[in-house]
């Protein structure tokens, strides 16, 4: 392994973190929006990533592979009867979006995205040193 | 020591140097238009004849001229950056910054690397004395 | 640098005007110089090694130039270790050279 690489993992580590910073605050955008005229609501996105990742993570490979997988869940259903989007029984269906779960989410992945932050630090101060062998001559 | 094996050694630091300030001016570029719009972000081509060079010194032998040549043309020529599945071709500044990292870590090691074998050259040419 | 070091003191002892008569001393206890080995032999093995290690220190700047090092810290100790070898070498060649001056200066 290529003292290189450990710089790759770091960045395709940061990289997932990041889509799942983007895709928390996407579903955080989307918590309150209705169901359209078709009746399709809003789906949460998570940020998948499988055994794959670890394997081009530990080949190099900046582009991590992740996917991004909407969830199936029924609609939050609230009662408004005053709602334009109301339906025959005054339930309007709202994006099924857990602020909670989300909230969670944004914090762990920002804790993991310090981390690999200092994993990144701690590999170039590492390779500086090594640079010292020998002294100054 | 024979065969020119120190010129070659040089010649290829140095060219490595050559990339290595190359891609970054190209990272600096890509960072400086991180918020145009349709701008594509470019890296550093790597050759196949690169890939050759590198399997030749992992079996134990040396780097020969003609590796030189291939060197040289990957210090030179750009490429678009490949697309990652499932994101959107952007600049993504904290992969860039990574990247500028990891470059100036590999700009050091190749100044420490040539100046260490310079100064062992000096050390033949001084006749031992500092 | 053991067999570099063994090299330097034998010849050191070997190049002192007391033992220039018998120029193949044999070190005690050394495993490095074949028995009966002369001190040319030992001294173009203690070179060759120095050579070789030269040669290593080469080849990993080469894969360092073109982005295959394995890791910095064992490049930077080999490129160090070849140079305090080199160094070693030049060392042993001047104070050979110099009791060789003290030998033909002396007084008969």
């Amino acid at each position: 392994m290529e003292y290189e690489r450990t710089f790759a993992i770091s960045a395709s580590g940061m990289t997932l973190e990041r889509t799942r910073v983007e895709m928390a605050a996407l579903n955080l955008a989307n918590a309150n929006t209705v169901a359209g005229p078709d009746g399709n609501v809003y789906q949460p996105r998570r940020v998948v990533a499988t055994r794959a990742f670890a394997d081009a993570v530990t080949q190099g490979l900046s582009a991590p592979s992740m996917s991004l997988e909407v969830t199936q869940q029924a609609p939050r259903m609230v009662y408004e009867p005053g709602h334009p989007m109301a339906n025959a029984k005054g339930f309007v269906a709202y994006a099924s979006v857990d602020a909670a779960t989300e909230m969670v989410s944004l914090m762990s992945a920002m804790r993991s995205y310090e981390a690999n932050l200092a994993a990144m630090t701690t590999s170039r101060n590492l390779a500086l040193k090594a640079l010292e062998i020998g002294g100054n001559q | 020591m024979t065969d020119g094996i120190e010129a070659i050694t040089q010649t290829s630091l140095s060219l490595a140097l050559d990339a290595a300030t190359l891609r970054h001016q190209v990272i600096a570029n890509n960072i400086a238009n991180s918020s145009a719009e349709g701008f594509i972000p470019m890296q550093v081509k790597f050759s196949a004849q690169m890939e050759e060079a590198r399997r030749q010194l992992s079996e134990g032998r040396r780097l020969e001229q003609g590796h030189l040549a291939a060197m040289a043309e990957s210090s030179t020529s750009l490429e678009p950056a490949p697309l990652a599945p499932g994101l959107t071709q952007q600049v993504r500044l904290d992969s860039e910054v990574a990247q500028m990292a990891q470059n100036a870590v590999h700009y050091q090691a190749l100044l420490k690397g040539l100046s260490r074998h310079m100064g062992i050259l000096s050390l033949a040419v001084a006749d031992g004395k500092r | 640098m053991s067999e570099q070091a063994l090299a330097a003191v034998s010849a050191i002892t070997a190049a002192s005007p007391e033992a220039a008569a018998n120029i193949s001393l044999e070190p005690v206890g050394a495993k490095s110089a074949a028995s009966g080995a002369g001190f040319g032999d030992m001294v173009t093995q203690g070179i060759n090694h120095v050579n070789q290690q030269l040669m290593v220190s080469q080849t990993d700047l080469q894969q360092l130039s073109v982005g295959n090092a394995q890791n910095l810290h064992q490049i930077m100790i080999r490129l160090e270790e070849s140079r305090l070898s080199f160094q070693l070498m030049m060392q042993v060649r001047s104070r050979l050279l110099e009791a060789y001056q003290d030998v033909m200066k002396m007084q008969l």
